[in-house]
């Protein structure tokens, strides 16, 4: 019965199915599952699978996206009840598309996937100054800072954000990840990044060997 | 001997030109601080406009410029018609901020634009035939127009995360919403081509395209693509799509497009063998790791292998696998010019 549950609960988060997520969270609960197993075996595999399939081209960032809506869907329900049994996220993240840029599409993705990894995120939106940046890492400790831009021209954003938290002496306290579609891995080392991502499902790959 | 953009034309027809033409999408992510200036000024004053693009000819006089004196506001233009904010800066074109992330008040409200009344639209069409006029004096005179294609314009209406989701959960929606921004882009570039004494081409750019699945192409995408090149059968139709899609590769001829302008991530020669036979292939080295950041020598061994792989047989344009990116250096399209040339005289040798 249990597993039946988590198994539903995990194709409906790969089919896009918000509201079969919602009630299989609270079937799951109903039948004494415990949180951080619903969480585990029915949520962040679902979205381990979506990243894969992502990666691998058959799934497109439509299908990513309502995959998400499904998780988030099902997290909010189970969320306080994670909190009860103090089941500790993988790690925080903050991301933010850097100053002057105001596309959202590649933070969004990413932060999502963050999520469905079990990670919490805190998303400081599009066109985020340095100062943003390093007000919501003294808030938040974040393990990770997340920093996206779809632009050639803003990219040098991502060093003056890089610039400005060592400035601030937040440097050596999280690790720093890049992406966007200019964006490279000769790039993040130039800047001072720990590492760049490609894509949603390998930023998570990233950020987790980074903090392990 | 044949000039460049009748090279380009031959190659556009899938004939092996006697050279491989270099065929270069430029504009104002480039063009204002390749010529050290504020982008806005760019924007604004017309005589610095025309002697940045006729300087390119000077300097350059084997390239095709794609779409060449091309009179644009960033991507602000087509969102403007519909009433988005535009936020202009010195150094980069113009970001456009979208009104609302509901694509429900899009769908019930959204209406077609008049291109001579709507946004930017009628400031462009008055400086196209100002400019045309002006160079037609000169014996020169503009080709090709452009405009954004539908996915393109729609994410800037509501923003790509909203336009993807309601894709997958709304698609009537979006399709109600596509349907008037296509109708609102065939009249634009109708519009365009009307300011011109002899126009021969357009340019569709619409990268949001490859986000999409194979199976949302085909059923929510192609419609509007295809309308929109049925609309100019005749004149050079160049697709400009740099988002790495393979997987859609095998159904995006079906728009009936003449030139893909695509990712340099994806293999040029996978994709001749795919849509070689139909379209013509304008690329594709690496815009940013070679063309900005690269030596001239590595951008020519780059160009040389692109050759190598497609251009037996015709049908390519030598480029980059994008538009020109802000901080290309002139010596690096040098480059791209010497290997066409060097790669053209070795092939004809061999023959």
């Amino acid at each position: 019965m249990s597993e039946q549950i988590l198994e539903e609960l995990y194709a409906a988060i790969l089919d896009g199915d918000a509201t079969t997520a919602e009630q299989q969270v609270q079937a799951a609960l109903d039948a004494g599952i415990e949180p951080e197993v619903i969480l585990n075996q029915g949520m962040i595999a679902a979205m381990g699978e979506v990243g894969r399939l992502f990666e691998e081209g058959e799934y497109f960032v439509p299908e990513m996206l309502i995959a998400a809506r499904a998780m988030k869907a099902g997290l909010a329900l189970l969320r306080p009840h994670l909190v009860e049994a103090d089941v500790q996220p993988v790690g925080k993240v903050i991301i933010g598309t850097v100053k002057g840029d105001l596309h959202d599409i590649g933070k969004n993705l990413v932060a999502l996937m963050m999520e469905g990894a079990g990670f919490v995120v805190e998303d400081l939106g599009v066109d985020v100054p340095s100062e943003k940046f390093i007000e919501a890492a003294k808030t938040h400790q974040p393990d990770i800072v997340g920093l996206s831009a779809l632009l050639t021209t803003t990219m040098p954003a991502m060093q003056a954000t890089i610039a400005a938290l060592d400035a601030a002496g937040m440097r050596d306290s999280l690790k720093i990840i890049v992406g966007g579609a200019p964006v490279t891995d000769a790039f993040a080392h130039q800047i001072g990044a720990d590492g760049y991502a490609p894509d949603a499902n390998q930023a998570v790959s990233l950020a987790k060997s980074l903090i392990s | 001997m044949t000039t460049p953009w009748e090279r380009f034309k031959q190659a556009v027809r899938l004939e092996e030109p006697e050279q491989v033409p270099v065929g270069l999408i430029v504009d104002s992510p480039w063009l204002p601080g390749y010529a050290g200036i504020d982008t806005r000024d760019y924007y604004l004053f017309a005589d610095k406009w025309l002697d940045i693009n006729r300087g390119l000819l000077e300097r350059f006089p084997d390239a095709t410029w794609v779409p060449g004196f091309w009179i644009e506001y960033g991507m602000a233009a087509e969102p403007s018609a519909f009433g988005t904010r535009m936020l202009f800066y010195p150094d980069q074109p113009p970001a456009i901020e979208p009104i609302t992330t509901d694509l429900a008040f899009w769908a019930e409200r959204i209406q077609p634009a008049h291109p001579h009344e709507a946004g930017l639209m009628p400031l462009v069409l008055r400086r196209y035939q100002a400019m045309d006029e002006r160079l037609r004096a000169d014996g020169l005179g503009i080709r090709m127009v452009c405009a954004r294609g539908p996915m393109a314009v729609a994410s800037w209406l509501s923003g790509i995360t909203p336009l993807m989701t309601d894709l997958a959960m709304e698609p009537e929606r979006v399709t109600k919403i596509l349907e008037v921004v296509t109708t609102t882009i065939i009249d634009w570039l109708r519009a365009q081509l009307d300011m011109l004494h002899a126009p021969e081409g357009i340019m569709l750019l619409d990268d949001i395209v490859g986000m999409v699945s194979p199976r949302h192409y085909e059923e929510l995408v192609q419609p509007h693509l295809r309308r929109i090149f049925d609309a100019f059968d005749g004149l050079v139709r160049v697709y400009h799509n740099d988002t790495p899609c393979p997987k859609l590769v095998p159904h995006l001829a079906e728009a009936n497009f003449d030139v893909f302008n695509f990712s340099h991530k994806m293999d040029i020669a996978e994709v001749k063998a795919t849509m070689g036979h139909r379209v013509a292939l304008m690329g594709n080295v690496a815009p940013l790791d070679l063309g900005v950041n690269g030596t001239p020598e590595a951008v020519h061994q780059a160009a040389t292998e692109c050759l190598d792989k497609a251009a037996a047989g015709g049908g390519l344009i030598l480029s980059f696998g994008g538009g020109v990116s802000p901080g290309t250096p002139a010596e690096n399209i040098d480059a791209l010019l010497v290997a066409a040339h060097e790669w053209s005289q070795q092939h004809r040798a061999s023959q």
